[in-house]
């Protein structure tokens, strides 16, 4: 690894990552490679995360550095970024207002250049069947966190049955309080505890998907 | 002595025994009346959580019957008319903001900005008074203002009106049941402060790594507000625990030299400074803690009992038990999914596993919530006693 722009990012150096980028758009690096370095830089945070070197707080930390680094770019985006044809809905469960994991999960994806429509918090499922449906998407991801939400993610897995579109999509549920008895409750395909695991299903999903296309 | 006198001072036998480590008759049993009782009351959750009355009458039914030990109170964790008489921003009842039936939630924002922490630093509770409750509560906002003055009256005469109701009803129902309460006073890790009130949770995970100085500073300056905190508020009481959730300190928030350097060492200040006066904590580990076990070691013998929630409960036994008593036992998602007859075979190998040489007191892991079931609850305390003599 000898990219300093991925490195500085790996290491979550702020100061220095933001820096590095400045130099690079003055140097006439275009914006995607410039993005391309700091992809990987979160790349190897991701792997970091997954190897407990790195915790929840990196994570974040990672996730500003990059906010930081599109500011500083977006004037040079070209309008119509190339991403991965399949996407991704997400959305907290109605009734919950938690959104860290998601956020977290969300942020990973994009890096990794796939399309995610972020539905928020609280998202009632007549809305999260509705955004199924305009977008094609491929996964519908739901986080919940307060436990006496999960029957609302069950109406989202009948309401996707009423809609036919359940063959559609595979429904992966995340959170704290989920685990084997809540899939088979709500009917999810997957649930995940953390990121890791979430990451590796959504991998996994999108591997066939793609396969598939 | 009549019945329930001695019924009282059996368990309150049992409990305190549990808590320094030694072994009961039996298994000591905490239970506390969650959000769930409304389904089985007829009533709303708002009405529960805005008519005291009420909230009290439906525990005050529950309980006659239930053979527990230690009581971990009713239903409404907070009484609204109080927030709502300052206009206050922090939460969400339900009814207000969400759905009737739905919980309360807390709306975390940067109450404090990153550019105050010299200025709270210097002068916490001055700091709280000038900007922390103004940005808090639209009544507050002028202060000194005659508005923001009737609104501070109007809430300090709420909290002691909640005191008042709440008070006469845990002495009804300690009289009536022969039930002890679980626990006097309340207080938190310092790091929890600043996060979780002042700075937000991705407030101060940031300032880990951009203004590590002042979370340090930041810590050590709320210490000893927690530390008397929890010990004035409960006036001189030792015997009981002092409730202190705990938050950003679970796996995997902090990275393990974060977790070492900006929350431990403010937290064991906490605790070390109560148990100074004979204070233990309710260490209640929300989430798993699994990887802090071994210096959780570093504190006094006795000086918590520690709650395990999602911590490995083995792992927990194996490191802290004998040093200090453990509380839990039941994950709250059995209560939820399980049927009184898995509940009953958990409990039986949970007393096998955690309990077998004292120091252990059986409860839930977390926070029960409304989507529990009355009969898994009722099966809980059955098997306890069932299964729970030594």
């Amino acid at each position: 690894m000898k990219d300093e722009l991925q490195i500085a990012m790996a290491d979550l150096d702020e100061e220095r990552t933001l820096m590095l980028v400045e130099e690079r758009v003055k140097a006439g690096y275009s914006s995607g490679e410039i993005i391309e370095s700091c992809r990987r830089g979160v790349e190897v945070v991701g792997e970091k995360y997954s190897d407990s070197h790195y915790y929840l707080s990196d994570l974040i930390m990672s996730e500003e550095i990059l906010k930081g680094v599109m500011r500083i770019l977006e004037p040079y985006i070209p309008t119509n970024g190339a991403v991965k044809g399949l996407s991704i809905v997400m959305g907290t469960i109605e009734g919950d207002i938690h959104d860290l994991g998601k956020n977290i999960i969300i942020y990973l994806l994009r890096s990794s250049g796939y399309q995610v429509h972020d539905l928020g918090v609280d998202v009632t499922p007549e809305r999260f069947i509705q955004a199924v449906n305009e977008t094609k998407a491929s996964i519908l991801g739901i986080s919940v966190l307060l436990s006496f939400c999960i029957g609302s993610i069950k109406k989202v897995v009948d309401l996707l049955v009423d809609a036919g579109l359940r063959d559609k999509v595979k429904v992966v549920v995340g959170g704290y309080p989920v685990n084997q008895e809540v899939k088979e409750f709500t009917g999810a395909d997957f649930y995940a505890n953390d990121v890791t695991e979430a990451m590796k299903i959504y991998r996994e999903i999108l591997e066939i998907k793609e396969n598939l296309v | 002595m009549n019945e329930k006198e001695m019924l009282y001072q059996k368990r309150l036998e049992r409990y305190i025994t549990a808590m320094d480590c030694g072994k009961p008759d039996m298994v000591p049993v905490a239970f506390g009346v969650g959000e769930w009782i409304t389904k089985y009351t007829g009533t709303t959750l708002q009405e529960i959580y805005y008519d005291l009355d009420k909230s009290t009458d439906v525990v005050s039914e529950m309980l006659p019957g239930l053979d527990f030990d230690i009581f971990k109170g009713g239903p409404a964790l907070w009484w609204p008319p109080m927030f709502d008489a300052m206009g206050s921003k922090l939460y969400k009842f339900p009814g207000i903001g969400v759905d009737e039936n739905s919980t309360f939630q807390f709306n975390e924002q940067e109450y404090m900005k990153a550019e105050d922490y010299d200025e709270f630093i210097a002068s916490p509770t001055e700091w709280l008074v000038n900007h922390y409750l103004p940005n808090i509560s639209t009544e507050l906002e002028n202060p000194g203002s005659y508005r923001s003055t009737v609104a501070l009256i109007k809430g300090a005469a709420a909290f002691a009106m909640q005191g008042g109701i709440m008070a006469a009803a845990w002495g009804k129902w300690t009289v009536e049941n022969g039930i002890v309460g679980q626990g006097t006073g309340f207080t938190k890790a310092p790091f929890d402060t600043l996060g979780d009130a002042l700075r937000g949770m991705k407030g101060v995970l940031l300032d880990l790594r951009r203004r590590p100085e002042k979370v340090l500073a930041a810590c050590d300056a709320i210490t000893p507000h927690n530390v008397n905190c929890g010990l004035a508020g409960p006036g001189a009481d030792t015997r009981f625990p002092c409730f202190a959730p705990l938050h950003r300190g679970a796996y995997p928030f902090l990275n393990p030299k974060q977790w070492d350097t900006f929350y431990w060492p403010s937290l064991k200040a906490t605790i070390e400074g109560m148990w100074a006066k004979g204070k233990r904590m309710l260490f209640y580990a929300e989430g798993d803690w699994t990887p802090y076990l071994e210096k959780i070691l570093e504190l006094p013998d006795k000086s918590i009992v520690f709650q395990i929630d999602t911590t490995d409960a083995k792992k927990a036994k194996k490191i802290l038990g004998g040093r200090f008593c453990l509380q839990g036992g039941v994950p709250t998602t059995l209560l939820t999914y399980g049927t009184p007859e898995k509940v009953k075979e958990h409990i039986k190998r949970t007393f096998d596993e955690l309990a077998y040489d004292g120091g252990f007191i059986l409860d839930t892991g977390g926070v029960v919530m409304g989507d529990a079931k009355k009969e898994n609850a009722i099966a809980m305390i059955e098997a306890a006693r069932k299964y729970g003599i030594y």
